[in-house]
Protein backbone atom coordinates (compact mmCIF):
# COMPACT_ATOMS: atom_id res chain seq x y z
CA UNK A 1 0.00 0.00 0.00
CA UNK A 2 1.39 3.39 -0.92
CA UNK A 3 -0.21 6.72 -0.19
CA UNK A 4 1.14 9.35 -2.52
CA UNK A 5 2.04 12.94 -1.75
CA UNK A 6 2.42 12.33 1.97
CA UNK A 7 5.83 12.95 3.42
CA UNK A 8 5.00 12.16 7.00
CA UNK A 9 3.03 9.25 8.36
CA UNK A 10 -0.39 10.49 9.36
CA UNK A 11 -2.17 9.10 12.40
CA UNK A 12 -5.78 9.50 13.51
CA UNK A 13 -6.19 9.44 17.28
CA UNK A 14 -9.78 8.24 17.62
CA UNK A 15 -11.78 10.00 20.27
CA UNK A 16 -14.80 8.34 21.87
CA UNK A 17 -16.84 10.06 24.60
CA UNK A 18 -15.02 9.47 27.88
CA UNK A 19 -11.48 9.07 26.51
CA UNK A 20 -8.95 11.23 28.31
CA UNK A 21 -5.55 10.48 26.79
CA UNK A 22 -6.10 11.73 23.27
CA UNK A 23 -4.02 14.92 23.60
CA UNK A 24 -0.86 13.33 24.96
CA UNK A 25 -1.18 10.46 22.51
CA UNK A 26 -1.37 12.94 19.65
CA UNK A 27 1.62 14.82 21.12
CA UNK A 28 3.73 11.65 21.19
CA UNK A 29 2.95 11.00 17.52
CA UNK A 30 4.02 14.53 16.61
CA UNK A 31 7.16 14.32 18.76
CA UNK A 32 8.43 11.33 16.79
CA UNK A 33 7.82 13.05 13.47
CA UNK A 34 4.36 11.94 12.44
CA UNK A 35 1.30 14.04 11.75
CA UNK A 36 -1.64 13.37 14.01
CA UNK A 37 -5.25 14.49 14.25
CA UNK A 38 -7.85 13.80 16.87
CA UNK A 39 -10.84 12.34 15.04
CA UNK A 40 -14.16 12.12 16.85
CA UNK A 41 -16.21 8.94 16.87
CA UNK A 42 -19.07 10.60 14.96
CA UNK A 43 -16.85 12.15 12.33
CA UNK A 44 -17.71 11.64 8.68
CA UNK A 45 -14.06 12.10 7.76
CA UNK A 46 -12.55 9.78 5.18
CA UNK A 47 -10.30 7.52 7.25
CA UNK A 48 -8.47 6.24 4.21
CA UNK A 49 -6.34 9.41 4.36
CA UNK A 50 -4.55 8.06 7.44
CA UNK A 51 -1.74 5.54 7.67
CA UNK A 52 -2.73 4.44 11.13
CA UNK A 53 -5.09 4.81 14.04
CA UNK A 54 -4.71 4.96 17.78
CA UNK A 55 -7.57 4.42 20.19
CA UNK A 56 -6.36 6.15 23.35
CA UNK A 57 -6.94 5.47 27.01
CA UNK A 58 -9.72 6.70 29.23
CA UNK A 59 -13.22 5.54 29.97
CA UNK A 60 -15.15 5.47 26.73
CA UNK A 61 -18.86 5.56 27.51
CA UNK A 62 -18.01 5.48 31.22
CA UNK A 63 -17.09 1.81 30.88
CA UNK A 64 -20.82 1.08 30.72
CA UNK A 65 -21.62 -2.66 30.62
CA UNK A 66 -17.92 -3.54 30.21
CA UNK A 67 -14.89 -1.41 29.49
CA UNK A 68 -14.62 -0.80 25.76
CA UNK A 69 -17.67 -2.74 24.62
CA UNK A 70 -19.90 0.18 23.60
CA UNK A 71 -17.14 1.85 21.56
CA UNK A 72 -16.45 -1.54 19.97
CA UNK A 73 -19.99 -1.52 18.58
CA UNK A 74 -19.76 2.02 17.18
CA UNK A 75 -20.20 2.39 13.46
CA UNK A 76 -16.82 4.04 13.01
CA UNK A 77 -15.16 0.86 14.22
CA UNK A 78 -16.38 -0.86 11.05
CA UNK A 79 -14.44 1.69 8.99
CA UNK A 80 -11.37 1.32 11.20
CA UNK A 81 -11.56 -2.46 10.93
CA UNK A 82 -11.72 -2.14 7.15
CA UNK A 83 -8.61 0.05 7.14
CA UNK A 84 -6.77 -2.34 9.48
CA UNK A 85 -7.75 -5.28 7.28
CA UNK A 86 -5.95 -3.42 4.49
CA UNK A 87 -2.78 -3.33 6.56
CA UNK A 88 -3.09 0.09 8.20
CA UNK A 89 -1.79 0.36 11.75
CA UNK A 90 -4.18 0.23 14.68
CA UNK A 91 -2.98 0.64 18.25
CA UNK A 92 -5.26 0.47 21.28
CA UNK A 93 -3.85 1.81 24.52
CA UNK A 94 -5.54 0.81 27.78
CA UNK A 95 -9.22 1.57 27.11
CA UNK A 96 -8.33 1.39 23.42
CA UNK A 97 -6.96 -2.10 24.06
CA UNK A 98 -10.24 -3.04 25.71
CA UNK A 99 -12.07 -1.78 22.62
CA UNK A 100 -9.89 -3.85 20.29
CA UNK A 101 -10.35 -7.00 22.35
CA UNK A 102 -14.13 -6.47 22.40
CA UNK A 103 -14.18 -6.12 18.61
CA UNK A 104 -12.35 -9.44 18.27
CA UNK A 105 -9.57 -7.76 16.26
CA UNK A 106 -7.20 -8.81 19.03
CA UNK A 107 -6.01 -11.51 18.90
CA UNK A 108 -7.96 -11.79 15.64
CA UNK A 109 -7.48 -15.48 14.99
CA UNK A 110 -11.17 -16.03 14.30
CA UNK A 111 -14.27 -13.96 13.65
CA UNK A 112 -15.35 -13.99 17.27
CA UNK A 113 -14.33 -12.37 20.54
CA UNK A 114 -11.63 -14.74 21.75
CA UNK A 115 -10.38 -12.86 24.79
CA UNK A 116 -11.48 -10.46 27.47
CA UNK A 117 -9.85 -7.83 29.60
CA UNK A 118 -11.38 -8.93 32.86
CA UNK A 119 -11.36 -7.14 36.23
CA UNK A 120 -7.91 -7.17 37.81
CA UNK A 121 -7.00 -9.73 40.39
CA UNK A 122 -4.82 -7.92 42.84
CA UNK A 123 -4.17 -8.64 46.52
CA UNK A 124 -4.11 -4.96 47.41
CA UNK A 125 -7.20 -3.43 45.91
CA UNK A 126 -10.39 -4.37 44.12
CA UNK A 127 -11.08 -2.37 40.99
CA UNK A 128 -8.98 0.46 39.63
CA UNK A 129 -5.23 0.13 40.18
CA UNK A 130 -2.58 2.64 39.17
CA UNK A 131 1.17 1.95 39.45
CA UNK A 132 4.50 2.05 37.66
CA UNK A 133 5.40 -1.34 36.29
CA UNK A 134 7.92 -2.84 33.86
CA UNK A 135 7.26 -4.66 30.66
CA UNK A 136 9.62 -6.53 28.41
CA UNK A 137 9.78 -6.60 24.64
CA UNK A 138 9.73 -10.28 23.85
CA UNK A 139 10.75 -10.04 20.21
CA UNK A 140 12.18 -7.56 17.76
CA UNK A 141 10.41 -6.57 14.54
CA UNK A 142 7.61 -9.09 14.81
CA UNK A 143 5.02 -6.33 14.57
CA UNK A 144 4.70 -2.62 13.85
CA UNK A 145 5.19 -1.66 17.49
CA UNK A 146 8.43 -3.40 18.43
CA UNK A 147 10.47 -2.44 15.37
CA UNK A 148 12.96 -0.42 17.39
CA UNK A 149 13.06 -2.52 20.55
CA UNK A 150 15.68 -5.09 21.30
CA UNK A 151 14.66 -8.53 22.42
CA UNK A 152 14.21 -8.57 26.20
CA UNK A 153 14.45 -4.79 26.49
CA UNK A 154 12.80 -3.65 29.71
CA UNK A 155 10.54 -0.62 29.55
CA UNK A 156 9.04 1.35 32.44
CA UNK A 157 5.42 2.39 31.98
CA UNK A 158 2.47 3.20 34.19
CA UNK A 159 -0.71 1.16 34.27
CA UNK A 160 -4.04 2.67 35.28
CA UNK A 161 -7.00 0.35 34.93
CA UNK A 162 -9.57 -1.78 36.71
CA UNK A 163 -10.11 -4.25 33.89
CA UNK A 164 -6.76 -5.18 32.41
CA UNK A 165 -6.40 -8.89 32.93
CA UNK A 166 -6.06 -10.67 29.61
CA UNK A 167 -8.07 -13.91 29.87
CA UNK A 168 -9.61 -16.41 27.51
CA UNK A 169 -11.84 -19.43 27.84
CA UNK A 170 -9.94 -21.11 25.00
CA UNK A 171 -7.30 -23.28 26.64
CA UNK A 172 -5.32 -23.56 23.43
CA UNK A 173 -5.27 -19.87 22.60
CA UNK A 174 -2.23 -18.88 24.69
CA UNK A 175 -0.20 -21.59 22.92
CA UNK A 176 -1.27 -20.25 19.54
CA UNK A 177 -0.35 -16.69 20.54
CA UNK A 178 3.09 -17.81 21.65
CA UNK A 179 3.61 -19.82 18.48
CA UNK A 180 2.53 -16.87 16.32
CA UNK A 181 4.75 -14.47 18.31
CA UNK A 182 1.69 -12.33 19.03
CA UNK A 183 2.55 -11.66 22.67
CA UNK A 184 4.58 -8.51 22.14
CA UNK A 185 5.14 -7.25 25.69
CA UNK A 186 4.99 -9.07 29.03
CA UNK A 187 4.99 -7.75 32.60
CA UNK A 188 8.35 -8.26 34.28
CA UNK A 189 10.50 -7.11 37.19
CA UNK A 190 13.18 -4.38 37.08
CA UNK A 191 15.77 -6.82 35.77
CA UNK A 192 13.45 -8.42 33.22
CA UNK A 193 12.55 -11.44 35.30
CA UNK A 194 9.06 -12.69 34.55
CA UNK A 195 7.08 -14.04 37.47
CA UNK A 196 3.36 -14.61 37.55
CA UNK A 197 2.92 -12.91 40.89
CA UNK A 198 1.94 -9.50 42.18
CA UNK A 199 3.35 -6.83 41.84
CA UNK A 200 5.35 -8.01 38.80
CA UNK A 201 2.11 -9.12 37.19
CA UNK A 202 -0.08 -6.24 38.39
CA UNK A 203 -3.47 -7.51 37.27
CA UNK A 204 -3.30 -11.31 37.04
CA UNK A 205 -3.07 -11.35 33.25
CA UNK A 206 -2.46 -14.82 31.82
CA UNK A 207 1.16 -15.43 30.85
CA UNK A 208 1.96 -11.91 32.19
CA UNK A 209 0.56 -10.47 28.96
CA UNK A 210 0.78 -6.70 28.69
CA UNK A 211 0.29 -6.39 24.93
CA UNK A 212 -0.93 -8.62 22.12
CA UNK A 213 -0.78 -8.03 18.39
CA UNK A 214 -2.79 -9.64 15.65
CA UNK A 215 -1.08 -12.30 13.57
CA UNK A 216 -0.24 -9.82 10.81
CA UNK A 217 1.41 -7.46 13.31
CA UNK A 218 -0.38 -4.26 12.30
CA UNK A 219 -2.88 -4.21 15.20
CA UNK A 220 -1.86 -4.18 18.86
CA UNK A 221 -3.65 -3.85 22.18
CA UNK A 222 -1.47 -2.66 25.06
CA UNK A 223 -2.68 -2.06 28.62
CA UNK A 224 0.21 0.08 29.98
CA UNK A 225 0.48 3.69 28.80
CA UNK A 226 3.52 4.38 26.58
CA UNK A 227 2.33 7.94 25.98
CA UNK A 228 2.75 8.68 29.70
CA UNK A 229 6.30 7.36 29.86
CA UNK A 230 7.90 8.66 26.68
CA UNK A 231 10.15 11.27 28.27
CA UNK A 232 12.58 10.80 31.10
CA UNK A 233 10.93 13.58 33.11
CA UNK A 234 7.73 11.55 33.10
CA UNK A 235 9.36 8.59 34.83
CA UNK A 236 9.85 8.85 38.61
CA UNK A 237 13.27 7.17 38.59
CA UNK A 238 14.57 9.30 35.72
CA UNK A 239 12.77 12.56 36.33
CA UNK A 240 15.88 14.73 36.21
CA UNK A 241 16.58 13.76 32.63
CA UNK A 242 15.30 15.61 29.59
CA UNK A 243 15.74 12.94 26.94
CA UNK A 244 13.30 10.50 25.47
CA UNK A 245 12.54 7.34 27.42
CA UNK A 246 12.23 3.93 25.89
CA UNK A 247 8.40 3.88 25.79
CA UNK A 248 8.53 6.47 22.99
CA UNK A 249 9.85 3.68 20.77
CA UNK A 250 6.29 2.32 20.48
CA UNK A 251 5.47 5.45 18.47
CA UNK A 252 8.83 5.58 16.72
CA UNK A 253 8.34 1.97 15.69
CA UNK A 254 5.01 2.89 14.15
CA UNK A 255 6.65 5.68 12.17
CA UNK A 256 9.50 3.44 11.12
CA UNK A 257 7.12 0.66 10.03
CA UNK A 258 4.93 3.05 8.03
CA UNK A 259 7.90 4.68 6.34
CA UNK A 260 9.36 1.32 5.39
CA UNK A 261 6.16 -0.08 3.95
CA UNK A 262 3.68 2.62 3.09
CA UNK A 263 5.42 5.80 2.06
CA UNK B 1 -29.80 -22.70 55.54
CA UNK B 2 -31.88 -20.72 53.04
CA UNK B 3 -31.44 -18.84 49.84
CA UNK B 4 -32.23 -15.15 49.73
CA UNK B 5 -32.29 -13.40 46.37
CA UNK B 6 -32.15 -9.63 46.42
CA UNK B 7 -32.67 -7.35 43.43
CA UNK B 8 -31.45 -3.76 43.70
CA UNK B 9 -32.53 -1.27 41.05
CA UNK B 10 -31.90 2.39 40.52
CA UNK B 11 -34.88 4.65 41.14
CA UNK B 12 -33.18 7.33 39.09
CA UNK B 13 -32.62 6.88 35.33
CA UNK B 14 -30.16 4.07 34.70
CA UNK B 15 -27.64 5.43 32.22
CA UNK B 16 -26.04 2.03 31.70
CA UNK B 17 -29.36 0.47 30.71
CA UNK B 18 -30.16 3.42 28.45
CA UNK B 19 -26.78 3.17 26.70
CA UNK B 20 -27.14 -0.60 26.35
CA UNK B 21 -30.65 -0.20 24.91
CA UNK B 22 -29.53 2.44 22.40
CA UNK B 23 -26.56 0.30 21.37
CA UNK B 24 -28.83 -2.71 20.85
CA UNK B 25 -31.14 -0.62 18.70
CA UNK B 26 -28.10 0.35 16.62
CA UNK B 27 -27.30 -3.36 16.38
CA UNK B 28 -30.78 -3.92 14.88
CA UNK B 29 -32.41 -5.66 17.83
CA UNK B 30 -35.68 -3.99 16.96
CA UNK B 31 -37.87 -6.50 18.79
CA UNK B 32 -36.47 -5.31 22.11
CA UNK B 33 -38.79 -2.63 23.44
CA UNK B 34 -37.46 -2.01 26.90
CA UNK B 35 -34.36 -2.91 28.89
CA UNK B 36 -33.85 -2.73 32.63
CA UNK B 37 -30.81 -3.46 34.73
CA UNK B 38 -30.46 -4.39 38.37
CA UNK B 39 -27.81 -5.66 40.74
CA UNK B 40 -28.50 -9.22 41.74
CA UNK B 41 -27.39 -10.84 45.00
CA UNK B 42 -28.00 -14.36 46.15
CA UNK B 43 -27.14 -15.11 49.76
CA UNK B 44 -26.91 -18.50 51.39
CA UNK B 45 -27.88 -17.65 54.93
CA UNK B 46 -28.26 -19.54 58.17
CA UNK B 47 -30.47 -18.48 61.07
CA UNK B 48 -33.41 -16.11 61.04
CA UNK B 49 -34.18 -15.12 57.46
CA UNK B 50 -36.63 -12.35 58.30
CA UNK B 51 -34.07 -10.66 60.50
CA UNK B 52 -31.43 -11.06 57.80
CA UNK B 53 -33.65 -9.42 55.19
CA UNK B 54 -34.45 -6.55 57.49
CA UNK B 55 -30.77 -5.97 58.23
CA UNK B 56 -29.30 -6.45 54.75
CA UNK B 57 -31.54 -3.87 53.12
CA UNK B 58 -30.27 -1.27 55.54
CA UNK B 59 -26.67 -1.86 54.50
CA UNK B 60 -25.62 1.26 52.67
CA UNK B 61 -22.93 -0.69 50.82
CA UNK B 62 -25.59 -2.46 48.78
CA UNK B 63 -28.50 -0.04 48.91
CA UNK B 64 -28.51 3.73 48.99
CA UNK B 65 -32.18 4.49 49.67
CA UNK B 66 -31.84 7.86 47.99
CA UNK B 67 -31.34 6.25 44.61
CA UNK B 68 -32.06 2.54 44.95
CA UNK B 69 -35.12 0.39 45.43
CA UNK B 70 -34.98 -3.30 46.19
CA UNK B 71 -37.04 -6.44 46.31
CA UNK B 72 -36.55 -10.00 47.41
CA UNK B 73 -38.59 -11.29 44.50
CA UNK B 74 -37.62 -11.76 40.87
CA UNK B 75 -41.15 -11.60 39.52
CA UNK B 76 -41.84 -8.03 38.63
CA UNK B 77 -44.96 -6.94 36.81
CA UNK B 78 -45.26 -7.74 33.12
CA UNK B 79 -45.94 -4.61 31.19
CA UNK B 80 -49.10 -4.42 29.24
CA UNK B 81 -49.93 -2.04 26.48
CA UNK B 82 -52.69 -1.18 24.13
CA UNK B 83 -51.20 -1.65 20.70
CA UNK B 84 -53.91 0.40 18.97
CA UNK B 85 -54.43 -2.21 16.27
CA UNK B 86 -57.36 -4.59 15.72
CA UNK B 87 -59.52 -2.00 13.95
CA UNK B 88 -59.46 0.46 16.73
CA UNK B 89 -60.77 -2.04 19.25
CA UNK B 90 -58.41 -1.95 22.18
CA UNK B 91 -56.67 -5.19 22.95
CA UNK B 92 -54.03 -5.69 25.57
CA UNK B 93 -50.80 -7.27 24.58
CA UNK B 94 -48.39 -8.65 27.10
CA UNK B 95 -44.77 -8.18 26.33
CA UNK B 96 -42.56 -11.22 26.59
CA UNK B 97 -40.26 -10.63 29.52
CA UNK B 98 -36.88 -12.32 29.85
CA UNK B 99 -34.71 -12.10 32.96
CA UNK B 100 -31.11 -12.76 32.11
CA UNK B 101 -28.42 -12.87 34.76
CA UNK B 102 -24.79 -12.14 33.86
CA UNK B 103 -22.12 -13.20 36.34
CA UNK B 104 -18.35 -13.19 36.36
CA UNK B 105 -16.90 -16.70 36.34
CA UNK B 106 -14.67 -15.84 39.27
CA UNK B 107 -16.99 -14.13 41.71
CA UNK B 108 -15.18 -11.64 43.90
CA UNK B 109 -15.03 -12.39 47.61
CA UNK B 110 -14.53 -8.72 48.50
CA UNK B 111 -18.17 -7.94 49.28
CA UNK B 112 -18.66 -11.15 51.22
CA UNK B 113 -15.66 -10.36 53.41
CA UNK B 114 -16.86 -6.81 53.99
CA UNK B 115 -20.32 -7.99 54.98
CA UNK B 116 -19.01 -10.71 57.28
CA UNK B 117 -16.03 -9.04 58.84
CA UNK B 118 -16.92 -5.37 58.92
CA UNK B 119 -20.68 -5.40 59.12
CA UNK B 120 -21.25 -8.46 61.28
CA UNK B 121 -23.15 -10.67 58.84
CA UNK B 122 -21.57 -13.80 60.18
CA UNK B 123 -24.58 -15.87 59.08
CA UNK B 124 -23.84 -15.41 55.35
CA UNK B 125 -22.33 -18.64 54.12
CA UNK B 126 -22.09 -17.85 50.43
CA UNK B 127 -22.72 -14.88 48.20
CA UNK B 128 -23.26 -14.73 44.46
CA UNK B 129 -23.67 -11.49 42.63
CA UNK B 130 -24.32 -10.43 39.08
CA UNK B 131 -26.16 -8.05 36.82
CA UNK B 132 -29.76 -8.85 36.10
CA UNK B 133 -30.98 -7.64 32.72
CA UNK B 134 -34.71 -7.61 32.16
CA UNK B 135 -35.69 -7.47 28.52
CA UNK B 136 -39.16 -6.79 27.21
CA UNK B 137 -40.05 -7.90 23.72
CA UNK B 138 -43.19 -6.82 22.00
CA UNK B 139 -45.09 -9.54 20.16
CA UNK B 140 -44.65 -8.86 16.51
CA UNK B 141 -47.23 -9.59 13.87
CA UNK B 142 -45.43 -12.46 12.26
CA UNK B 143 -45.30 -13.09 8.55
CA UNK B 144 -47.66 -15.86 7.56
CA UNK B 145 -44.74 -18.22 6.85
CA UNK B 146 -43.47 -17.83 10.41
CA UNK B 147 -46.89 -18.56 11.78
CA UNK B 148 -47.27 -21.67 9.63
CA UNK B 149 -43.79 -22.82 10.62
CA UNK B 150 -44.79 -22.40 14.23
CA UNK B 151 -47.86 -24.54 13.63
CA UNK B 152 -45.77 -27.23 11.97
CA UNK B 153 -43.08 -27.11 14.64
CA UNK B 154 -45.73 -27.60 17.25
CA UNK B 155 -47.35 -30.51 15.40
CA UNK B 156 -50.74 -28.89 15.06
CA UNK B 157 -53.63 -31.13 14.12
CA UNK B 158 -54.82 -31.28 10.53
CA UNK B 159 -58.02 -29.66 11.61
CA UNK B 160 -56.15 -26.72 13.11
CA UNK B 161 -53.88 -26.48 10.10
CA UNK B 162 -56.93 -26.31 7.90
CA UNK B 163 -58.27 -23.66 10.19
CA UNK B 164 -55.08 -21.67 9.77
CA UNK B 165 -55.14 -22.14 6.01
CA UNK B 166 -58.68 -20.93 5.91
CA UNK B 167 -58.13 -17.75 7.83
CA UNK B 168 -57.66 -14.50 6.06
CA UNK B 169 -54.13 -13.13 5.94
CA UNK B 170 -55.11 -10.39 8.32
CA UNK B 171 -56.39 -12.81 10.90
CA UNK B 172 -53.41 -15.10 10.56
CA UNK B 173 -51.22 -12.15 11.34
CA UNK B 174 -53.04 -11.84 14.63
CA UNK B 175 -53.35 -15.36 15.96
CA UNK B 176 -55.11 -16.11 19.23
CA UNK B 177 -53.46 -14.35 22.10
CA UNK B 178 -52.08 -17.31 23.99
CA UNK B 179 -50.56 -18.86 20.88
CA UNK B 180 -49.01 -15.62 19.82
CA UNK B 181 -47.49 -15.28 23.25
CA UNK B 182 -46.09 -18.81 23.22
CA UNK B 183 -44.63 -18.23 19.81
CA UNK B 184 -43.02 -15.01 20.80
CA UNK B 185 -41.75 -16.07 24.21
CA UNK B 186 -39.77 -18.81 22.59
CA UNK B 187 -38.46 -16.38 20.04
CA UNK B 188 -37.73 -13.77 22.69
CA UNK B 189 -35.57 -16.10 24.72
CA UNK B 190 -33.44 -16.81 21.67
CA UNK B 191 -33.04 -13.11 20.95
CA UNK B 192 -32.22 -12.44 24.61
CA UNK B 193 -29.45 -15.04 24.52
CA UNK B 194 -28.14 -13.55 21.31
CA UNK B 195 -28.09 -10.11 22.93
CA UNK B 196 -26.21 -11.52 25.89
CA UNK B 197 -23.56 -13.08 23.67
CA UNK B 198 -23.18 -10.01 21.46
CA UNK B 199 -23.20 -7.25 24.05
CA UNK B 200 -24.10 -7.94 27.64
CA UNK B 201 -21.38 -10.43 28.48
CA UNK B 202 -17.99 -11.61 27.34
CA UNK B 203 -17.94 -15.37 27.57
CA UNK B 204 -14.20 -15.39 28.20
CA UNK B 205 -14.79 -14.33 31.81
CA UNK B 206 -18.53 -14.26 32.26
CA UNK B 207 -21.56 -16.52 31.97
CA UNK B 208 -25.27 -15.94 31.63
CA UNK B 209 -28.36 -17.76 32.68
CA UNK B 210 -31.99 -17.08 31.80
CA UNK B 211 -33.92 -16.98 35.05
CA UNK B 212 -37.36 -18.54 34.77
Amino acid sequence: MRLNNMKKPKIAVMYFPGNNCEEETRERCIEVGMEADIVRWNSKEDLSNYHGFIIPGGFSYEDRIRAGVIAAKEKIMESIRKEANNGKLLLGICNGAQVLVETGMIPGLSNKVEMALAPNTNPLVTGYYCAWINIKSIYKKTCAYNHLYDENEVIAMPIAHGEGRFVTKDKELAGKLIKNKQIVFRYCGNNGNIKDEFPINPNGSIYNIAAISNKEGNVMAIMPHPERASWQWQIPELKKGNGMASAIKVFESMKNYIEERMI
Amino acid sequence: MANVEMIVRLKVPDNVAITAFNTLKRMNYTALKKLERADYYKFDVSGNIAQFKEKICKTDIIINPNKHEYSFNLNGTINEKNDGKNNGKAIKIKMAKINLLVQDLDNSLGLLLTLKERLGFSNIIKLEKGVLWTMYFEPKFSPIEDWRKFCNDNQRTKQNDAKVQGLSTELIKIPPFYERRNFYSRDAEKIAEDIAKNLLMNENFQRYVVLK
